[in-house]
């Protein structure tokens, strides 16, 4: 196991250089001055020239880049050009409150879905499967920012039980968290309605009934480990996607998070700290997926994690 | 490994019944009967507070009530009123300016304020050239509460600059650090500041002025208008901005208390004279008949602005009230075009920055398409815009322009632009540039304002530009709160604001 942990962090490293050169020249790419950006279109134009320089933008593209990873492997991201701040601070300040928010969206999801997927599996077509399956459906296709601000219009504007923005007040999670895990919830409760189905069609499944084992027994016991690999699929990528952080839902209730940094920063031209955010993300969903290739391992015994090919 | 089903179930909803119980725990942001606290929501984060460099509309919240500035303004006789100076001389060359400061001020850390750090801030200012100190050569300290800045040449501008939000005086030898590490001599101080969330500030006991009424303010940032909005209906906020499309919705809670005031931006659109067709003042004047500056302001901002007739708005000295925009007229417009020689159009592009102006754009394109002239849009993100348009290289343009001083407003006409980067029109005229040179060198108030409406009337009447419209800005807050002052330049002023019966 550890053989294998080992391999993968290693595998990370082409996955960044490749995420940085990918993105480092995407965002030189893009038009429009970063100088002129951070002092706004009516600056003095010796003010610019004089940002340009002390910020490298004079170099050509390959040198720039060439320093860039020349800090970035001394473990310096760069300075963010608006705050004036260490990129990997700044990244870390917002990380925790995109962290919070994606593993208590993800366990919304988890606790609605899960059961919601099995009895639409186990009473297939039954009334609970097609409210079940039409709930995911609506999930699915409810936009963030419009749950978002009718969950604010009920809870906090006319109950007045909970915050209706910012990350620090009691309770302040709750409604960003139900509204990302209406969506996740949708698609792990329809992946594992599927997957439950398919179980349940097994032979193995099949023998267990017709030597009269107790049918919560049959779902619990046999089927639902089985059913669950696709599962944590879903779940795994994306909590590793709510790590890049919900830009809509963080903006709708000033959640302070990874996703808002990043779109700020790529808007404003903040090329250093948009560029650290996203390699950030891309190693956050790499861990993200080696978690989920871990837990295989503990939900199905069958599957071997070796750290080299055979 | 076999567990029961219903008992992890029961574990897990015990779980989400807690999650949910630590939300009932009370209401949001602001508490109901603390009165000794208010919660200001801002659009963008307050992430680095550089009077020298940050300029959002936010930034000058703190600004305002964590610092002083040399002098203050009164915005109804437009006189300058005493600040950290308490008098000041000009010497009749206009080459010195003498101000006689305050010896009862301390820094938030009880360290005296002194003429060093004017005489700093002033260095720094022209280093990072901020703007503040236009034709500043240096500031030297005659004694600890006497400071002198010295002229490279007369500048009409100094006094004018030295009000405004951004002039903030720094403690001398703050560096960079000034950006986060915010050390004023105002009637607030930092208390807690948890970037990306949220900024305290408390009253200043040793303040030199008068103590404010509200004891602290919380900053939180709000980046989505409608949150926005809710947060003050609900009471977790006190007081917010709201743009022109959301206003409807707070007329209709007669709870709350809307401020308004006329922006000073004032939005224009640019031609760029060294075009083939747009050098022809015809064809100009043909433009400026076939637009319906009223259809844009319904459209894009819900009716809440005012038609400009010329560059300067008239809440800024030096506005010429006399002149009158070109009116709304299609077939006068078609005549002018057909005498220019396009009786059949041409096309043109407008060059715009997406997000801004995009409902404007659109109106204009369809308002000339009635004349003949085909416009395609050019929308780019800001910076990709500003950085075609000051290169001169766009042939249509929509702009806009805030600040506290007409010369702000009519230099974009200046031929200076035509070398500097920021040419916005490719124009040149001897008129306008021999009115904007001497307004500067003129110390006189009254001359100088002839100087600017004589440039103004030039503009008008070699239709230089279409002035379009200056906007307006909303507050809203509770009813039982008030003070809230909306500044016709950046920001607004949170030093007043109290609890009202």
């Amino acid at each position: 196991m550890l053989k294998y942990i080992i391999k993968r962090l290693l595998l990370l490293i082409p996955v960044i250089l490749g995420v940085t050169a990918i993105v480092f020249f995407i965002m030189s790419l893009a038009p429009g001055d970063p100088a002129l950006s951070i002092l706004g279109p009516d600056a003095e134009p010796e003010a610019v020239e004089h940002l340009r320089e002390e910020l490298g933008l004079n170099d050509p593209v390959i040198v720039q880049y060439a320093n860039y990873m020349w800090d970035f492997i001394h473990g310096d991201l760069g300075t963010s050009y608006n705050s004036g701040r260490p990129v990997l601070e700044e990244y870390l300040y917002f990380f925790p409150a995109t962290f919070k928010l994606a593993f208590w969206s993800m366990f919304v999801a988890v606790i609605i879905s899960i059961p919601i997927g099995i009895i639409s599996a186990v009473k297939q077509y039954s009334l609970i499967d097609n409210i079940g399956m039409v709930g995911a459906l609506a999930g699915l296709s409810i936009p963030n920012f419009w749950l978002g601000l009718m969950l604010i219009m009920v809870f906090s504007l006319n109950l007045g039980i909970l915050p209706s923005g910012g990350a620090t007040a009691p309770g302040a999670v709750i409604l960003p968290a139900i509204t990302i895990g209406t969506g996740l919830t949708a698609t792990i409760t329809r992946m594992m309605r599927s997957s439950m189905l398919e179980t349940i069609r097994q032979d193995y499944i099949r023998t267990a009934r017709a030597k009269g084992v107790n049918s919560k027994k049959v779902i619990t016991g046999h089927a639902l480990r089985n059913a669950l690999i696709p599962v944590v699929t879903v779940i795994c990528m994306d909590f590793g996607y709510c790590l890049a952080g919900a830009s809509t839902t963080e903006i709708v209730f000033s959640w302070p998070g990874i996703g808002r940094l990043t779109v700020n920063a790529i808007n404003s031209q903040d090329r250093p700290l948009a560029i650290g955010c996203l390699i950030m993300t891309a190693i956050a969903i790499c861990v993200s997926n080696m978690v989920m290739d871990i837990l295989y391992a503990i939900i199905d015994p069958r599957i071997k994690l070796t750290g080299g090919s055979k | 490994m076999k567990k029961n089903w219903l008992r992890t179930l029961s574990l897990v909803l015990c779980l989400a019944l807690c999650f949910g119980l630590i939300g009932c725990g009370g209401p949001g942001e602001a508490e109901e009967g603390n009165p000794e606290q208010i919660v200001i929501a801002t659009d963008v984060d307050l992430k680095a507070l550089d009077p020298m460099g940050n300029w959002s509309g936010a930034c000058y919240y703190i600004y305002w009530t964590c610092y002083d500035r040399l002098l203050g303004y009164d915005y109804e006789t437009g006189e300058f009123l005493p600040e950290l100076a308490t008098s000041w001389e000009v010497s009749e060359d206009g080459m010195e300016y003498i101000f006689h400061l305050r010896d009862d001020v301390k820094w938030h850390d009880g360290t005296q304020f002194t003429a060093k750090d004017v005489v700093y801030t002033v260095k720094r200012g022209i280093e990072t050239q901020c703007g503040n100190y236009p034709s500043v050569s240096h500031a030297e300290a005659i004694d600890d509460f006497t400071v002198k800045y010295i002229m490279n040449e007369p500048n009409s501008l100094v006094l004018d600059k030295q009000w405004i939000g951004d002039a903030a005086i720094i403690q001398d030898g703050c560096g960079d650090d000034v950006a986060t590490n915010i050390m004023g001599t105002g009637a607030y101080k930092v208390k807690e500041w948890h970037i990306g969330e949220h900024l305290i500030i408390e009253a200043n006991p040793d303040y030199w002025g008068e103590q404010p009424a509200i004891k602290e303010i919380k900053y939180v940032t709000m980046p989505e208008a409608n949150a926005r909005l809710m947060a003050v209906q609900a009471g977790d906020v006190h007081v917010a901005s709201i743009p022109a499309a959301n206003i409807k919705a707070a007329q209709e809670d007669e709870n709350l208390t809307i401020y308004t005031n006329q922006s000073t931006s004032l939005n224009y659109l640019g031609m760029n004279h060294s075009n083939e067709y747009l050098s022809n003042k015809l064809v100009r004047q043909a433009i400026y008949h076939a637009i319906n500056k009223q259809d844009i302001i319904d459209a894009a901002l819900e009716g809440y602005a005012v038609q400009a007739d010329v560059l300067v708005p008239p809440s800024i000295q030096g506005h010429a009230k006399d002149i009158k925009g070109y009116e709304y007229d299609v077939e006068k417009a078609k005549a002018l075009l057909a005498e220019a020689g396009y009786a059949d159009g041409f096309d043109l592009e407008l060059t715009y920055r997406t997000g801004m102006y995009d409902v404007q754009a659109q109106i204009i394109q369809a308002q000339l398409k009635e004349i003949g002239i085909n416009v395609t849009l050019d929308g780019r993100e800001s910076a990709a815009a500003s950085e075609k348009i000051n290169a001169g290289q766009s042939q249509l343009n929509l702009g806009y322009r805030g600040s506290s001083n007409a010369d702000y407003y009519l230099s974009i006409m200046h031929s200076d632009r035509m070398t500097d980067g920021r040419n916005i029109l490719n124009l040149s005229n001897e008129g306008i540039d021999a009115a904007l040179d001497k307004a500067k060198t003129t110390i006189d108030t009254d001359a100088r304002t002839q100087e600017y409406i004589k440039c103004q009337q030039i503009a008008h009447d070699e239709v230089v530009v279409v002035p379009l419209y200056s906007g307006t800005v909303f507050n809203i807050s509770p009813k039982n709160l008030a003070g809230v002052q909306l500044l016709p330049t950046s920001g607004s002023d949170h030093r007043q604001i109290h609890w009202v019966e």
